[in-house]
């Protein structure tokens, strides 16, 4: 009888001991999930902090822009001249930013062909053999590496790229705003030379034309002139909201 | 009566020293189980106040039933459903029936233990 109390005794101790560890285990390993989970939030609210500040950036530079601009009406509205000098400034502003005008100033040429060696050989068979290889997507990626690293500027083959410009695979040639272009490409850019070439060498563009079989040449330069956009779209269907009182 | 809840306390400090940590896919399914033991552990506590305490259920009933809820909560999440609910529903209310009759065993021993104090409340 004592022995079987014994036992008994000594298995309820061991399965409230098992009990108790489980419960401790449970606490430990429920205690953590916060960590991985908080971490990955930490760096998405960071991110996600970053972006507005930039947003914030740039709307206070639009607000300064805009309260300028008043400024300079208010300052012009006794002088009718004036005001139609302001609007004129601003006008050419908009058209200069939407590409409407040829620019002029430091920036770089870039020469994109097929390496000099195969030119003596048979010029048109080795651009024809790369040019069926090149992507729409090569040559986006490279005028979004320019304008994302400060150019003002960008023209391929005296095609200006502005704000809808098109680049695209049309069976078989490339079409920079529905005009083809041919090898080689003369990539014209305003902007920070140094930059714009530093940018170009940390990214793997350079590497991924070498793979096709094309080489950038950059050519630094003090005065490049790019030009204007050609056939510009007029606004056919856009119609003005009634203005509300 | 001091054994289980000597043992619960060992195994915690056991446990905690011990430092083992389950993935976290696996902790829904201890908690379930830790829920069933936990009753398990309380009911012998109070079948043991009661004088009807027999080692052979409470050690078949811990095991049956850990496994049990942590089967349920398995199955739960295979077929979608959330099995698991069911056994947090009864244990839980299983878990504080034992707690309560517990209390209220040793409420009454306490006042049994004070005769004058409780014939003063049995005659109020």
């Amino acid at each position: 009888m004592k022995r079987k109390q014994l036992q008994g005794n000594l298995l309820i101790f061991f399965i409230t001991l098992i009990a108790g560890m489980m419960l401790a285990i449970q606490f430990q390993s429920y205690a953590e999930p916060g960590y991985g989970e908080s971490r990955d939030m930490i760096l998405n609210l960071r991110n996600q902090i970053q972006e507005e500040r930039l947003k914030h950036q740039e709307l206070r530079n639009e607000i300064f822009k805009y309260q300028m601009l008043k400024s300079q009406y208010e300052r012009a509205s006794d002088d009718e001249d004036k005001i139609s000098d302001v609007m004129f400034r601003e006008l050419e502003e908009a058209r200069r930013q939407a590409g409407l005008t040829s620019m002029e100033g430091p920036g770089l040429i870039l020469h994109i062909d097929v390496p000099k060696y195969q030119l003596e050989f048979n010029a048109y068979d080795a651009r024809q053999k790369v040019y069926q290889k090149l992507l729409d997507n090569d040559v986006r990626s490279l005028v979004d590496e320019l304008f994302g690293n400060g150019a003002k500027a960008v023209s391929i083959n005296h095609h200006r790229l502005i704000v809808n410009s098109t680049i695209r695979k049309v069976s078989d040639t490339i079409q920079v705003n529905t005009h083809p272009i041919a090898l080689p490409f003369e990539v014209r850019v305003i902007g920070d030379a140094d930059l714009l070439l530093a940018a170009l060498q940390v990214s793997d563009i350079p590497k991924v034309f070498r793979e096709i079989g094309l080489e950038i040449t950059p050519e630094k330069k003090d005065v490049v002139v790019v030009p204007q956009a050609r056939d510009v779209q007029q606004i056919q269907h856009m119609q003005r909201l009634k203005e509300s009182d | 009566m001091w054994l289980p809840l000597a043992g619960l306390i060992i195994g915690i400090l056991l446990g905690f020293i011990s430092d083992i940590h389950l993935p976290a896919s696996w902790s829904q399914y201890l908690a379930v189980a830790l829920l069933a033991a936990l009753d398990t552990v309380f009911g012998g506590m109070r079948a043991n106040l009661e004088g009807t305490f027999d080692v052979g259920v409470f050690s078949s009933g811990f095991f049956f039933n850990t496994l049990l809820a942590a089967g349920l909560a398995f199955l739960g999440e295979r077929i979608g459903i959330d099995l698991y609910l069911a056994a947090v529903i009864v244990f839980g209310t299983r878990l504080f029936n034992n707690l309560a009759t517990i209390r209220r065993i040793l409420l009454n021993r306490w006042t049994d233990r004070r005769p004058q104090e409780g014939e003063r409340k049995k005659m109020a």
